[in-house]
């Protein structure tokens, strides 16, 4: 029957699309100088995993470069290889490693909605796998509260508090979350509040409605409810934000979304966080006024599917192992005739087929392969990501050391502290995993300065790689190549063996190059091959030389 | 004092080591500076460099962008709407007041087409004063013009009606031509009453008393001969029922089905036996039918891996001088599935072969390649291998027919929603795009 009720809606839809081309009016506001955008899970699931993936090979950019196998330069970069502080992204942790307080209260410095008074519930989601309903405090502030799946307490109010202090952290826009607990009689019916119910018909919140909807919901042990409380963004909504492409009518939009390095990056923070439902309609674009300049803020939302938990319950074996369309797994899978066992279907057969707690839900690093996670959806900049964008979200990822990663973790505020700590272990061990990785894909040598002694140069940098223990303390190799000039006139000046951390820059070249670029590769123990370079570059000025640029290798 | 010396110069280094470092000046930059930006920046104004680069890259893709436009602005007004949730209540609200929608398979053989299941006693509010009764009638259009009607008056009193405008016939035996087929309309209207027994949640008891009134007319393709012309006068065989009958059957069914699931079973299996006696009004047809049927599915190296097998034998057996009409005989080719269907062999058309008796043996290998929380894709490929005969004496190796396929059946919450496969045979390659297995 379910068969036949499928089929039904798939006929039905084709009269919705012959309805949606007569001009219904989509959202949109002549006022606004703004363009809105609207999209959903359909429309991305058929973007991404159905367009996108079948019109790839004609897009000749992209076509060319993947039969070179060269990845694209992010072109939001500074000249030092980092990413300045936008709309869509502000160094934090990364930049300055925040206190315990500010790790804790993250993007929620309102504190929530205001335990004083009534919460009057204006509108409800009734229907789907996420329900929850808007409300209004006492205040006059807006939130909206969602809960966890009826045998899943503090699953996904517990991924959302923790997932998004996480990447408030890391540097990105994000809403204020906040975890509540509250009895019934907290909340009243606004005259005017209507929910979405499984009829999909728009209806009038009654009590009996009410009482309908909590009975799916899991109490506490005193007989209240826990929900995140989401605070409703101040300002104008635009919409979600678009992955790739990038808004004509934002003066600060100078750089098309799939070249942003944080925008790629958000595939290793998504393999970090195991939030596969990393999306565009999980982001917002919003014009709000700060400082007396209005500006359009990129906010990621929507963290109750991130770490164990998904919608509906604990994360199915496959999500983050592949897409929700994954042709190449399933191509994979026909071809080998069943006799190939899929990473997702070992895990899950070590795992007993059982989660490993109904608070936490699925979540662990068995067959974990930082470059093989994937997002639900495939977005051409999770495909474009390159070496040095994996190396700078790598490098921010371990800035996060085990007491941050605990303390985040305690933010969920899980009532099993085992599974707390399983929750922080993973995600410790996931972290040097990423790291590992990474800073192998990359040459992993940062933090460079550059300094004067009494007309001495030299660079010292650090070699992250050794600083997190991934190598041993001893026995890499750094190769210097130190070329001056440019372009076809490029010439090497010298080239140097070294084991420090430290390169000592000869007085004359800098005396006789206005322009020096030093190419530093870098060998491991009983490695036998030299790995990615990494190019500073130094400039003279008026006999005065400076550091002017930092290049990895993509 | 030598040794004293060492000892201060090696303080001095020691000091030295650590002051130098201390003491040297710094050349600070600002590592998140947003000048220098490594990229070109595009500028907020679209240029005319800007777009003809774009275009350059692109323009492969621009046409497919006019398809995509509408699609997703379909999408999202279904999602903001809430228009699928809109859809299964109005399916619901429909199916509880006695009129269910249905959609006919695709192709195949079958055709694509849609209908009503029509519960009587509901849809006229009967259902609360009379819980036991049931009336229930399903009309069904197809674009190949089989219509069917089938209306069930009680639990086990059935009437249908059928006009099937296009049945194919190739002719009776294992040895027929693809290309001497012929078309012909099948009109039948069914009365069974039938009385059944359920136990042990595995078996099943059932017979049947039914009148069937049969006509046998040209059928509506006008580009192929029609069965009197080509067999008969061309070929001169002897094909019985060409006038239609009118039969009188009885018949007992006993199933055992242990199967763990309907649509994709990974365990257990299923035997069904049927015995029936026709007899036509007009004094030309009679037989006994004799059907066993059996298939087991069991897991193969995991339970992701499954190997489906299925065995049938039917014999009709004329009762004294009396004939076995053509319609009722054994049919082998096409999907199967249905029971009015011939039995499937997938490489060759429906009811490619025709005879008294037929003997079929249907071997899948299943794995699962996809799966998105209650959907599911599995894999399959596959082998069917049967003959038709006459009588058991006409049983010979050499007619044997092979089919071999592959295809993939996409499925939610272990319900399959559709099939795509591709088999091939000595006649060809036939499709099928199916909403159930054929076994």
């Amino acid at each position: 029957m379910r068969k036949q009720k499928l089929l039904f809606k798939a006929a039905t839809l084709l009269l919705a699309f012959v309805f949606a081309q007569t001009g219904v009016p989509f959202a949109g506001t002549a006022s606004s100088s703004y363009s809105k955008r609207e999209t959903g899970l359909y429309r991305d699931v058929f973007d991404q995993s159905v367009y996108y993936e079948g019109t790839e090979p004609l897009h000749l950019e992209r076509l060319s470069r993947g039969l070179r196998g060269a990845g694209k330069r992010a072109r939001n970069v500074n000249a030092f290889d980092e990413v300045p502080d936008s709309t869509f992204f502000t160094n934090r942790h990364g930049r300055e490693p925040l206190s315990e307080g500010a790790l804790k209260q993250g993007p929620a410095a309102d504190g929530g909605p205001d335990p004083g008074g009534d919460w009057a519930i204006t509108k409800g989601k009734f229907e789907g796998l996420t329900p929850g309903f808007f409300i209004r405090d006492s205040q006059g502030e807006r939130y909206l509260l969602k809960f966890d799946p009826i045998d899943n307490l503090e699953l996904n109010t517990g991924a959302e508090a923790v997932t998004s202090r996480f990447l408030h952290a890391i540097g990105y826009p994000v809403p204020s979350y906040t975890l509540v607990s509250f009895k019934k009689e907290k909340l009243v019916i606004d005259p005017q509040a209507t929910i979405y119910d499984e009829s999909g018909f728009q209806k009038k919140l009654t009590p009996e409605g009410l009482d309908e909807f909590l009975l799916f919901i899991p109490e506490t042990g005193d007989g209240g409810y826990r929900a995140s409380a989401s605070r409703i963004l101040e300002g104008e909504i635009l919409g979600p934000m678009k992955f790739q492409g990038r808004r004509r009518d934002d003066p600060e939009d100078t750089v098309n979304h799939e070249d942003r390095r944080e925008i790629r990056a958000l595939q290793v923070f998504a393999s970090w966080l195991n939030n596969n439902d990393m999306r565009e309609s999980n982001s917002l674009d919003v014009v709000q006024e700060r400082d007396g300049q209005r500006r359009i803020w990129h906010y990621l939302i929507d963290f109750g599917s991130s770490l164990g938990a998904a919608s509906g319950g604990p994360k199915p074996p496959m999500f983050g192992h592949e897409l929700m369309l994954d042709y190449g797994e399933t191509l994979k899978a026909i071809f080998s005739f069943g006799f190939w066992k899929k990473p997702w279907q070992k895990r899950w057969d070590e795992a007993g087929r059982e989660v490993q707690s109904p608070s936490i839900g699925y979540f662990d690093n068995r067959h974990f392969r930082p470059a093989r996670f994937r997002t639900q959806l495939p977005y051409f900049p999770f495909k474009d990501l390159t070496r040095s964008d994996g190396f700078w979200a790598a490098k921010i990822l371990m800035r996060f050391t085990d007491d941050d990663i605990k303390v985040l973790v305690s933010t969920g505020e899980f009532s099993a502290k085992k599974a707390e700590e399983a929750l922080a272990g993973t995600l410790i061990e996931r972290r040097d995993l990423i790291g590992r990785y990474w800073f192998k894909q990359a040459n992993p040598l940062d933090e460079f300065r550059f300094f004067n002694e009494g007309g001495a140069y030299e660079l010292r940098f650090e070699d992250l790689a050794v600083r997190h223990g991934f190598v041993p303390e001893t026995g890499s190799v750094y190769r210097v190549e130190v070329i001056a000039g440019k372009g076809k006139r490029r010439i090497r000046v010298a080239q140097e063996d070294i084991q420090e951390q430290t390169v000592r820059i000869n007085s004359d070249w800098l005396t006789r190059y206005p322009s020096l670029d030093l190419l530093i590769r870098t060998r491991r123990p009983n490695a036998v091959t030299w790995g990615p370079f990494v190019r500073v570059r130094i400039e003279s000025q008026a006999g005065v030389p400076r550091l002017a640029g930092i290049l990895h290798q993509d | 004092m030598n040794l004293s010396f060492r000892f201060l110069t090696g303080l001095l280094f020691i000091f030295l080591s650590f002051s130098l470092p201390l003491s040297a000046e710094e050349i600070v930059y600002d590592r998140y500076a947003a000048a220098g930006l490594e990229g070109e920046l595009l500028g907020n104004s679209s240029g005319a460099g800007e777009m003809f680069k774009n275009w350059g890259k692109h323009f492969l893709v621009y046409p497919f962008e006019l398809v995509r436009w509408p699609i997703d602005q379909t999408l999202v007004f279904v999602e903001k709407h809430h228009v699928d949730d809109k859809v299964e209540w109005v399916y619901e609200q429909m199916k509880n007041h006695g009129v269910t929608p249905k959609v006919r398979s695709l192709l195949g053989g079958e055709g694509l087409g849609g209908g009503f299941d029509i519960d009587v006693t509901k849809l006229s509010g009967m259902k609360e004063n009379l819980p036991n009764l049931t009336v229930e009638g399903s009309a069904l259009w197809t674009v190949d013009h089989l219509t069917l009607y089938e209306g069930k008056l009680t639990a086990e009193e059935i009437v249908r009606y059928e006009n099937r405008g296009e049945e194919h016939f190739y002719g009776i035996g294992p040895n027929t031509s693809l290309g001497d087929g012929t078309s012909f309309r099948m009109e039948r209207s069914t009365f069974e009453t039938a009385l059944g027994l359920s136990f042990l949640n595995t078996w099943d008891v059932r017979g049947h008393f039914s009148f069937q009134n049969v006509n046998i007319t040209n059928g509506e393709d006008g580009g192929r001969g029609i069965i009197d012309e080509i067999f008969v006068r061309t070929n001169r065989q002897v094909i019985p029922g060409l006038g239609g009958d009118e039969l009188v059957n009885l018949g007992v069914k006993v199933e055992h089905d242990n199967r763990d699931l309907q649509d994709l079973p990974s365990r257990g299996g299923y035997q069904r036996f049927y015995l029936g006696y026709t007899k036509g009004m007009d004094g030309s047809s009679g037989f006994l039918t004799y059907r066993g049927e059996a298939a087991h599915f069991v897991k193969f190296l995991s339970d992701r891996q499954v190997l489906a097998l299925r065995g049938v034998a039917e014999h009709h057996d004329e009762l004294g001088d009396r004939q076995v009409p053509f319609f009722g005989m054994s049919r082998l080719g096409g999907y199967g599935v249905s029971p009015r269907l011939g039995d499937a062999h997938r490489g060759f058309k429906r009811d490619r072969f025709f005879d008294e008796s037929l003997l079929l043996a249907n071997l899948e290998y299943r794995w699962t390649v996809y799966n998105y929380r209650d959907w599911r894709m599995d894999a399959v490929v596959f082998w069917d291998e049967g003959q038709v005969f006459g009588e058991w004496s006409g049983l010979q190796w050499d007619d044997f027919r092979s089919s071999v396929g592959f295809g993939v059946r996409i499925s939610m919450a272990d319900d399959i929603l559709l099939t795509l496969e591709i088999a091939r045979s000595g006649d060809g390659t036939e499709f099928y795009a199916k909403t159930k297995t054929p076994f």
